[in-house]
């Protein structure tokens, strides 16, 4: 029987590449290691489970190449195996001190079991290679994965010199080819950031869909029959899909939305913060701060600052019935929309970063899991769909152009340009210029000076990441994304000039190469 | 000094040598042979650069000083590797001088106050000049520039609306204290989420690193566009090209400014005088950035640098790549092939944007403005952002105090004995002492302990009772004084 409507659910993973050998530990290395146990674990048990339980789902999953790259890096990988271990002591310690009150002993027993299946997936089941979990899924046929930007670059803001943006969607694609032993047929944009043009260099890249958030497909032009319901056909043919901003809201929206719902997990109570300093001091940072561990034991409880003791029972059966609202909101979504439709089943897009769930909102992978079973066996009438598909069932659509714009906040630019981030384009655009000039007039030397240039490619590549441009602007973590484009884009500047005049230093460009050693394969040539 | 030689040091004088003559710390979990190598690549290091000093300060420039950092088990042995395969090296290495400044730019996050971004005719744009200067804590106080004199030209200005503004750039502070996730701001936008990625503590200092060039005096002028009424340009002129062309068309100083020209160059090949229309802003300086606020959405803009004489005649010196700015509403084209009624179209674009059904299309548009422009309120038309569920977790009051008890047992027994607390045993340190930590709620807790020996002939137990009942309140001081 075929559905009333489709459902694109999409999970948009990434993450900066923050690798730092030259410290022992360092403080934003965490970023990966909470989300590999708070969010790309928990969704591999999940999907592992569906497909062991028969369920038949259909998921797109973008994983950035610098997500990839350290989830795939010899380095980071034991680190994390270090990082889990220690999870697991504390968790045991808690276990025992916990003793006397047995609502958060019953946590303290939940952490253990679930790091230490964590741990056991990582080590055992994936060789510490988390990347090969979601290949199989790929080629199991579930899991559609699609890439992004080589390092997250924002491009609407690089536009003013397409070669870079052309090297950040073929670097991409080359590393996507390395790990997945295909090509990729989807991108996503980082941060939906589209302008016109973007798309020839998709298309020249063999892409064939791109996401984009409600505004630019209701704005394009001419005027789109479905709204955000069907894809638009950009005029060099690459597909654009629009968010839906109904089933967007359930989940973003404070409001409306489920994350904040009083039972779930608070995010900010974390034994890290609340434990006496004597206890917790061999779990934060060796400096003496604070940090968070991934243990809490607090529910969101309301808008007090007296927390409730979690109760995960209670959050389950929680995540249980929000799973249920959302499909029966889709469901009702859907037959309305086939009604005005008329002549087109509705596909209804909702993208969401995969950090959501888990990390951010805990119970999300739950709620991701009840969602897609209830979705297979409670109802017929809406189907999950990857755009691949979608496209092969409806091969014809309306060929519009979108507007310039992106999903950050206000749908254009200003999240990443405004007075916290400005300064940093000129000296981009800059290095980007600088780029193609040398791969033009010194491409063609010596094995010596190729290997300078594709540093310097890694070393743009890395100062080009939008993450840097974000952090400024939200103030969180910003002495650390200055630094991180100082010393890059310093380094591609020294390697510039040494290769401008002729000299190498070859000592010092080696250590940089192991510092900075993202994409093994990159050739520079990309830039010209 | 040979590796033989150095191998046969103790690790310990290793580090000590290391240390004195290199600069270079290294961890005692190294195997020796990695300290060697360590060392004598130092030691080649430390040679190269002295005698590339050497041939510098003959040539009259610096040689720049490099860092020697602890370097981690890892990348000692790359390192060893690379050092033997050594590429075709050329005879001679001279370290090659960068740009090193003697200001310091300092950029600290703003608590941004965003401008409305409503429709402003902008004949005189407003202005923004974004880059303070501060002076940092080592090198020498900030040297004026055109900049300053820029802002000095800005606030003279009467500005029509302000663009984003920037804080001051304050010095940095060592964190000393960390705050407490509760007492973080609150984000205003919708990127808690984004955002929460990224939040593991707050940040820490870490080490120096180098400054980027001030100019590069590149003679570019570069357009952004940031959403569908402002760009942003940024600019970087050689005062000897601005010269040149003063002197070509024979003008002094005084006979002219410089300033920014936006042209709409919507659907031309722009030649320089076939634009739709223009407008000017004073910038007044050769290098700077600004927001510009453009009249009209959905058009190309570019943009020139040049000279305004006082007859009005415009001489440009360099021009900018051409950018589109992006529709700001709906398009008034509809596809032939794909008709869509315009009532039918507004349902259409309401059940898309998640607004009500039955509004109007001038509503509709309104509301999307309202959207886009984040001013919405969490009444109406939310906006799918997570920073409303961080603001909902917000405490009720803005001050909280917090505090927890909890239980240490400690103890000793004679070596050998097995310890037990409620029942469940207990290691003992090798000296026969044991600590154990609980957590203490409210209510009475009955901990009793056995000790056994270990030939099993002797039991002790001690039974400490404790009890906790914990009262809390809060008052507060009137608000008015009487």
């Amino acid at each position: 029987m075929e559905p009333k409507g489709y459902l694109a659910l999409v999970l948009h993973a990434h993450l900066p590449y923050v690798r730092h050998p030259e410290y022992d530990e360092f403080l934003e290395e965490d970023w990966l290691f909470e989300a590999i146990t708070e969010t790309y674990i928990p969704f591999i048990q999940v999907f592992d489970g569906l497909i062991r339980d028969g369920v038949e789902f259909n998921v797109t999953m973008s994983l950035t190449p610098s997500l990839i790259s350290m989830l795939t890096d010899p380095l980071l990988q034991s680190r994390y195996e270090r990082h889990i271990n220690k999870l697991i002591e504390l968790s045991q310690k808690e276990i025992e001190r916990t003793r006397f009150n047995p609502r958060c002993n019953e946590l303290a027993q939940m952490y253990y079991w679930k790091f230490t299946t964590a741990r056991d997936l990582f080590v055992d089941r994936y060789g510490k290679n988390l990347v090969a979990a979601f290949k199989e899924f790929q080629d199991n046929g579930c899991l559609e994965i699609i890439t992004c930007g080589a390092t997250h670059g924002f491009l609407p803001l690089m536009q003013s010199n397409p070669n870079a943006v052309r090297a950040q969607i073929a670097v991409a694609v080359a590393h996507y080819e390395k790990h997945f032993d295909r090509k990729p047929r989807g991108i996503w944009l980082p941060e939906c950031g589209f302008y016109p043009g973007v798309e020839e260099i998709l298309r020249d890249n063999g892409i064939r869909y791109f996401f984009v958030d409600t505004h630019p497909v209701l704005h394009a032009d001419p005027r789109p029959k479905y709204g955000v319901f069907a894809p638009v056909f950009t005029p060099s043919g690459v597909a654009a899909f629009g968010r839906d901003v109904e089933s967007s809201k359930q989940v973003w929206s404070a409001k409306e939305g489920y994350p904040g719902d009083h039972d779930y997990r608070d995010f900010y109570r974390d034994i890290g913060f609340d434990m006496d300093f004597e206890y917790i001091k061999d779990y934060v940072q060796k400096t003496g701060h604070r940090k968070m561990t991934g243990i809490k034991y607090h529910r969101i409880t309301g808008e007090t600052d007296q927390k409730d003791v979690y109760n995960q029972h209670n959050a389950m059966e929680k995540a249980a019935s929000h799973a249920g609202n959302f499909m029966f909101n889709r469901e009702k979504q859907v037959e309305y929309l086939s009604g005005v439709m008329g002549d087109r089943p509705p596909l209804i897009v909702s993208p969401y970063d995969a950090e959501l769930f888990g990390h951010w909102w805990y119970e999300g992978p739950d709620f991701i899991n009840f969602f897609l079973r209830k979705m297979h066996y409670d109802q017929d009438t809406v189907k999950t769909i990857t755009p691949s598909e979608y496209l092969k069932k409806f091969p014809r659509n309306q060929v519009c152009m979108p507007t310039m714009s992106s999903w950050g906040h206000k749908g254009y630019a200003e999240v990443w340009l405004e007075g916290s981030n400005d300064w940093l384009y000129r000296h981009l655009t800059h290095a980007a210029d600088r780029m193609v000039h040398m791969a033009r007039s010194f491409g063609s030397s010596d094995n010596g000076v190729a290997r300078a240039l594709n540093q310097a490619a890694r070393e743009l590549l890395l100062a080009q990441s939008s993450d840097w441009a974000f952090i400024m602007k939200t103030g969180t973590m910003v002495e650390y994304a200055v630094k991180r484009t100082k010393d890059h884009l310093g380094r591609f500047n020294r390697i510039a000039d040494q290769v401008e005049s002729g000299t190498i230093d070859y000592d010092w460009l080696g250590k940089i190469e192991l510092q900075d050693n993202i994409f093994a394969d990159i050739d520079f040539r990309v830039y010209l | 000094m040979t590796k033989k030689e150095l191998l046969a040091r103790t690790k310990a004088e290793l580090a000590e040598l290391a240390e004195k003559a290199y600069k270079l710390s290294l961890k005692n979990a190294l195997p020796k042979e990695e300290m060697v190598t360590l060392i004598l690549g130092a030691a080649t290091k430390k040679a190269r650069q002295s005698s590339a000093k050497k041939k510098a300060a003959k040539a009259g420039t610096v040689a720049k000083k490099t860092s020697v950092k602890s370097v981690k088990k890892e990348t000692a042995k790359t390192a060893k590797k690379k050092t033997t395969a050594a590429p075709k090296a050329k005879p001679t290495l001279r370290v090659v001088k960068t740009e090193t400044k003697s200001v310091v730019r300092e950029i600290k996050p703003a608590k941004v106050a965003k401008a409305a971004a409503k429709k402003a005719p902008a004949k005189k744009a407003p202005a923004k000049k974004t880059v303070s200067k501060v002076a940092a804590k080592r090198i020498a106080p900030a040297v004026a520039t055109p900049k300053q004199e820029v802002k000095k030209e800005v606030a003279s200005r009467a500005p029509s609306r302000p663009a984003p503004s920037r804080k001051a750039a304050t010095g940095r502070k060592k964190a000393i204290s960390t705050p407490h996730p509760l007492d973080k701001h609150v984000l205003p936008e919708e990127e808690a989420v984004h955002e929460s990625k990224y939040y593991v503590a707050p940040s820490q200092e870490h080490l120096e690193t180098g400054e980027l060039p001030d100019r590069y005096h590149d003679d570019r002028v570069l357009l952004f566009v940031r959403d569908p009424y402002w760009m942003f340009g940024s600019w970087d002129i050689n005062a000897d090209t601005e010269r040149t062309t003063r002197e070509r068309n024979g003008l002094s100083p005084d006979d002219c400014r410089t300033l920014l020209r936006v042209y709409d160059v919507t659907d031309v090949t722009f030649d320089g005088y076939n634009a739709h229309r223009h407008f000017d802003l004073e910038v007044g300086v050769l290098e700077g950035t600004w927001y510009i606020n453009v009249p009209e959405d959905d058009r190309s803009y570019c943009m020139d640098l040049g000279l305004l004489d006082h007859q009005g005649a415009f001489y440009t010196i360099a021009r900018s790549n051409t950018v589109g700015v992006p529709r700001a509403g709906v398009s008034n084209r509809v596809d032939e092939e794909w008709m869509i009624a315009d009532e039918e179209f507004w349902q259409m674009y309401a059940l898309s944007g998640g607004f009500k059904e039955a509004s109007s299309s001038e509503e509709l548009a309104g509301a999307m403005r309202e959207r886009l422009s984040g001013e919405t309120s969490s009444g109406a038309v939310s906006s799918f952002s997570a920073s409303e569920i961080m603001m909902r977790q917000k405490p009720a009051d803005d001050f909280w105090f917090r505090l927890d008890c909890d239980l240490t047992v400690y103890g000793a027994a004679k070596k050998g004995a097995k310890v037990t607390l409620q029942g469940k045993p207990i290691q003992l340190r090798p000296d026969g002492t044991f600590t154990a930590r609980f957590a203490f709620p409210d209510g009475l807790q009955v901990i009793s302990a056995v000790a056994e020996s270990e030939n099993g002939r002797f039991e002790k137990t001690i039974t400490p009772t404790v009890s906790r009942s914990t009262a809390a309140f809060d008052s507060r001081t009137p608000e008015e004084e009487e």
